[in-house]
């Protein structure tokens, strides 16, 4: 009879369970609005515009679920919207964003944010505070700033993946890529140098209609405000630097034993591996940059026979020499034009001298622009690739 | 319940006959044959059924009649020109009167105040078949079939120490029902032996029909869904587990024997694994483990998944499981239930039909679970995949038994999921592994396998180690460990030094 009265209570608290329980948090996936990718931008009165890649699923091909069935990857590109809404901040935008919508907002998905280049311009710290107190964006999503409006960028339907994002989330991946997550972005801005290098990414449009977003350069940001941008070249060796780069692609020029230009070479390097000396003499401060690298050719277009090993010596010093150039270039490039210590420069200062940093911490932007810089590289070419000489 | 009076077979043949033709009234197939036995009246008494009438003529009929006829004496003279091998002399009448109701012929004789029956049973039985709900492909093909005494001569081909004991007793006041506890002496708790015939004893109910009406009424916990005890009709199934140390109940009229005490693993296991390579055997059981979670948790993971923890599933997988739930009307909760219950009725359709129509269910099935639910636009396509993906996983788990408790608990783990998502599973989970952990079979703990320390007990559960790896027995063993020689493990001549 006990063990009746107890069966009973356990159903009677069973049957509970429904209406007291989580009910209220259940969303149908039909119900979600699912952001792809987000744009701010800055609007008129100091305003942010919040653009936003909403996925609307395909309802014309619903009539017949057998197509369903197939799979939704011919539904393809048009099931992409661009939706915009204008607010005072993020999460007024946000909420604005949510009245247009018969769906319920879900960051979840989002993971692309673009900033537009004006935003950048006058300051993302406060809108990524949004992105980072809301539960449902993810710290993997990129992060990127546009040349441009960032809702151009998101307006864009590629031809090769399913929409910008994935495009750019993709690009981001690869090794030259410069991918950027929020969890990285948050380190480097509240990191020591308060500097951060975020990919540029711009919209590219071919002849025949093609058009794509592409990463075309690194954006540097300087207390969360955008103070210069570069191209290719400098965002591959600013990835160099800041020890990113395992492997990439250099072409550099030959020349021959008096002097004359052989004509150029490309090497393919690989486990690269960058480390920042620092060295403090009295009142200089300096930074060595040494970069260690195995390497092996990919294209000669010289007379160097590449398979006798006394030869491939001449090639590497010049190799080191063209690398070490470029490198410190870049890294005077940066600091003359930005100021911005996006190199990690002064996490080595702080490593390795502690006591001076925390005396001289708040000149460090006064400091880093007259870091001298020199620049080490040791790359080894170990093999001629899966050919001999030259055709030459 | 009788006095001494009225269990005695009493010296007069008539009030003999007249006591039987009384509790055998409106029998039919009750014989009562007379016949003249020298100089004494004496009767055979059969049920026509059940006994072979062929052998009690040429074997008891025609001697007594013909080597009797001019001699004196009773019984113990008929006893010495009887060409029947087995025959027994009963006193009592309560014993007359069960070994006419085995179908044994007894003979009564004028001034006898005891009985001969002849064991000349004979019925209609099924002839050993292979096991058809544990096939195996490798392994022996026979299985137990519904007569006792063939069942345990299946047993005893296999172990023929003298240690195999088996012991015989009757349930059910009206069914009489035989039952045999077999173990092996040498091996079983003696306890264990006790605990049974303690329990089997306590029985007291009108018939016993299946082994099933026995499990429900000696199990630990009658509450529990899950089984407690192993059931198989594979005698070298039930071997195999006698030479661990196990007991096993064998039932008149059923090819089904119990097997305890056992654990959840053992339901997971067939014999099979132990018959294939090792490597074979321990991928197969890690494949039964994984696929029996799933069968637990399948549709329920992939309901709270889809209503509360969308931002789990994989971006691309996401939009496209959004696709096909566009034009589903329901929420996941209730599409779940209404596929998973359709699927139960199928199969349950399939099992009980006749074969030739279990056919046509099928077919039937497959477009109703299949394309057309989801061109009706009741249920979107990954639904339709998780519900078969469980289907599978539930006919993988070797016994029918835990296969259909896994079945059954998997309908609530989906109401806690479309309710509370996965704090809902966990919760439900627990309360599973809970109740797992306090149940017991023959008070052994249900989960001892895996809970043990020693590592040892865990060979024949985490993998299926080799047997020459497994030298001790499983659980309790605290005397006679060791089941074979410590050197088992083969190996090429001279141990591969040979130069």
């Amino acid at each position: 009879m006990r063990l009746l009265r107890k069966f009973g209570m356990a159903c009677l608290l069973l049957c509970m369970l429904p209406l007291i329980g989580g009910c209220w948090d259940r969303t149908e996936v039909n119900d979600l609005g699912l952001i792809m990718a987000a744009g701010l931008d800055l609007a008129e009165n100091g305003n942010v515009e919040l653009s936003v890649q909403v996925f609307t699923p395909n309802q014309s091909s619903g009539e017949g679920g057998s197509n369903s069935l197939m799979g939704g990857g011919s539904g393809g590109n048009n099931s992409i919207i661009v939706q915009s809404a204008t607010g005072t901040d993020f999460a007024d935008a946000a909420a604005k964003l949510q009245e247009q919508m018969p769906r319920k907002v879900f960051w979840g998905h989002g993971e692309v944010f673009i900033f537009g280049e004006k935003l950048a311009r006058q300051g993302i710290l406060n809108q990524m505070d949004f992105i980072f107190r809301h539960p449902q964006p993810r710290e993997r999503a990129y992060v990127f700033v546009s040349k441009g409006d960032a809702k151009e960028i998101l307006k864009i339907i590629p031809k090769v993946e399913r929409d910008v994002a994935e495009t750019l989330r993709e690009m981001a991946i690869l090794p030259f890529g410069m991918g950027v997550s929020l969890k990285d972005l948050s380190e480097m801005l509240m990191g020591r140098s308060k500097a951060a290098v975020v990919p540029l990414v711009d919209k590219r449009v071919e002849p025949e209609g093609n058009t794509f977003p592409y990463i075309t350069g690194a954006a540097v940001l300087k207390d969360g405000k955008l103070t210069g941008t570069f191209g290719d070249k400098v965002k591959r060796e600013t990835q160099l630097i800041r020890n990113k780069l395992k492997r990439t692609n250099v072409t550099f020029p030959v020349s021959g034993n008096r002097g004359k230009d052989e004509g150029m070479m490309t090497v393919r390097i690989v486990k690269g591996r960058t480390s920042l000396i620092p060295v403090i003499r009295g009142h200089s401060w300096s930074i060595i940059v040494r970069f260690d690298a195995e390497a092996s050719i990919l294209q000669n277009e010289t007379r160097v026979n590449v398979t006798k090993p006394q030869e491939l010596r001449g090639v590497e010093e010049q190799l080191n020499k063209e690398i070490e150039k470029r490198v410190a270039e870049t890294f005077r490039l940066i600091q003359r034009e930005t100021g911005a210590d996006i190199f990690g420069a002064s996490d080595a200062f702080w490593r390795k001298y502690p006591k001076v940093w925390l005396k001289e911490q708040r000149r460090w932007d006064e400091i880093f622009p007259n870091v001298n810089v020199r620049t080490e590289s040791r790359v080894k070419i170990l093999s001629p690739g899966f050919s001999g000489k030259s055709y030459k | 319940m009788n006095n001494d009076s009225e269990s005695a077979i009493s010296p007069r043949l008539t009030e003999n006959l007249d006591r039987i033709k009384a509790l055998y009234a409106d029998s039919y197939d009750v014989v009562f044959h007379h016949l003249q036995c020298g100089e004494k009246a004496a009767a055979v008494i059969y049920l026509t059924g059940l006994t072979d009438s062929d052998q009690l003529n040429r074997f008891v009929l025609e001697p007594a009649l013909q080597k009797m006829k001019d001699q004196e004496g009773g019984l113990g003279a008929l006893c010495e020109c009887l060409p029947v091998s087995s025959f027994a002399k009963t006193a009592t009448f309560d014993q007359l009167i069960m070994e006419i109701g085995n179908g044994n012929p007894v003979l009564l004789m004028e001034d006898e105040d005891q009985a001969l029956s002849f064991s000349l049973a004979k019925w209609e039985k099924r002839s050993i078949t292979e096991p058809e709900a544990e096939s195996v492909v490798r392994g022996p093909r026979e299985g137990f079939v519904e007569t006792l005494i063939d069942n345990v001569s299946l047993i005893r081909r296999k172990l023929k120490t003298p240690a195999l004991k088996m012991k015989s007793m009757r349930i059910g006041r009206y069914s009489q029902t035989e039952v045999v506890i077999a173990y092996l002496n040498d091996i079983v708790d003696p306890e264990l032996i006790k605990e049974i015939e303690a329990r089997l004893g306590r029985i007291d109910v009108d018939g016993i029909l299946e082994s099933g009406n026995i499990e429900e009424l000696i199990e630990d916990n009658p509450y529990s869904p899950f089984p407690q005890m192993q059931t198989t009709e594979r005698p070298d199934v039930v071997a195999a587990n006698l030479l661990e140390g196990r007991a096993a109940v064998l039932v008149e009229g059923t090819p089904i024997v119990l097997v305890m005490p056992t654990s959840i693993f053992t339901f997971l296991h067939s014999p099979e694994d132990y018959y294939q390579r090792y490597y074979i055997g321990s991928a197969i059981r890690w494949l039964r483990y994984l696929f029996s979670l799933i069968a637990l948790i399948g549709p329920s993971f992939y309901v709270a998944v889809v209503t509360f923890h969308q931002e789990m599933i994989p971006t691309t997988l996401l939009l496209n499981m959004t696709k096909s739930r566009e034009q589903i009307p329901f929420p996941a909760l209730v599409e779940a239930l209404l596929m998973e219950i359709t699927f139960e009725a199928l199969r349950e359709a399939g099992v009980r039909l006749p074969k030739q129509i279990g056919a046509a269910v099928s077919i039937v099935g497959a477009l109703v679970i299949g394309q057309a639910a989801i061109a009706a636009g009741l249920v979107s396509s990954p639904m339709v995949m998780v519900v078969a993906i469980t289907g599978i996983a539930s006919f993988l788990i070797p016994h029918f038994t835990l296969g259909i408790t896994i079945r059954l608990l998997r309908f609530p783990m989906m109401l806690l999921a479309g309710t509370l998502g996965f704090f809902g599973l966990m919760m439900g989970f627990a309360l599973i592994l809970t109740h797992l952990f306090s149940l017991r079979s023959f008070g052994v703990p249900y989960t001892s396998i895996a809970t043990v320390t020693h590592w040892n007990q865990l060979k024949d559960v985490s993998v299926r180690a080799p047997f020459w790896k497994m030298n001790r027995r499983p659980k309790t063993g605290f005397w006679n460990r060791y089941r074979q020689g410590s050197h088992q493990r083969p190996g090429p001549p001279d141990g591969g030094n040979k130069t």
